[in-house]
């Protein structure tokens, strides 16, 4: 178990709720929230309401649909997996295609300069490089893993699927990760946006 | 997320922040992970630590700042 730093604490919060924090944060960071929220924008709304200026709020992510460099993933179980999420997901009142929309949110929401910094978490050794490599070797080990987890609710109350149909799909989808032979990739989206400093909006 | 972002827990400039790093927050932090890894001064992630071996130092990480994780789910440890 981890010991927890004097300077940590935790609390069970409803983002989507409003925050009721006391001071202002500096900073302000979320990761893999794709599938947390109803309303993403209400989340970064409340974010930005509670960053003191010239602030920073960061998010890590990555979406669906998983994109195939190739045609490696026509008709395989992997690619069907990754449209039944995203059905699911919608049938359930939420958007997993969102983290490429987040700069544009964030945009809207009146953040300043927002950088956003993309990069692919590869499914499988396949890609090229030893970083690649090992990134790719963790997703699948995170995908052989998380499998059942991050698929058995959404596909059984979103699409209506039976708990054995989807164990028999997803029995499908482990032999073709372990097989190594799809090019399958997360695409990953990092935001970092500022809060206008105060002086400026003194100026307009 | 880490390796991807070779070895950074972030991405922001908030070593030199104007006014300094005090209050952070870390929403939907889930295991709670990159909060407490954010409040070492040596950071190492906690998810490699035994499983690879491999040791990642943050060597800008911030003992001084408050860092709060929030979620749905009360798995963060005690």
């Amino acid at each position: 178990m981890h010991s927890i730093p004097a300077n940590c604490r935790f609390e069970i919060n409803d983002a989507e709720d409003e925050w009721l924090f006391p001071a202002p944060f500096d900073y302000i960071h979320g990761r893999a929230l794709i599938t947390c929220f109803k309303s993403h924008r209400t989340v970064f709304q409340h974010a930005f309401n509670a960053l003191r200026s010239g602030g920073y709020f960061e998010l890590q992510d990555a979406d669906l649909p998983l994109p195939f460099i190739d045609d490696s993933g026509n008709g395989t179980a992997l690619e069907l997996w990754s449209q039944r999420l995203l059905a699911g997901g919608a049938a359930l009142g939420k958007d997993f295609t969102r983290a490429r929309r987040y700069k544009e949110i964030l945009e809207e929401i009146g953040f300043v300069d927002v950088v956003e910094k993309r990069t692919q978490l590869p499914i499988g050794t396949w890609a090229a490089g030893k970083k690649m490599k090992t990134l790719g070797a963790w997703m699948r080990m995170d995908m052989l893993t998380g499998l059942q987890a991050m698929s058995m609710a959404i596909m059984t109350r979103g699409l209506g699927m039976t708990s054995e149909e989807v164990e028999k799909h997803l029995v499908d989808v482990r032999a073709e990760i372990e097989s190594n032979k799809l090019h399958a990739y997360f695409p990953v989206y990092v935001s970092l946006s500022c809060l206008i400093p105060e002086m400026l909006i003194y100026w307009w | 997320m880490i390796l991807a972002l070779d070895g950074k827990l972030h991405i922001a400039p908030i070593e030199d922040m104007a006014g300094g790093l005090h209050n952070v927050l870390d929403i939907g932090t889930g295991t709670g992970n990159w909060a407490i890894d954010f409040g070492k001064p040596e950071f190492v992630p906690s998810t490699f630590l035994n499983t690879c071996k491999l040791t990642y130092i943050l060597a800008n990480a911030y003992p001084s700042a408050s860092v709060v994780g929030t979620d749905l789910s009360p798995i963060q440890p005690e």
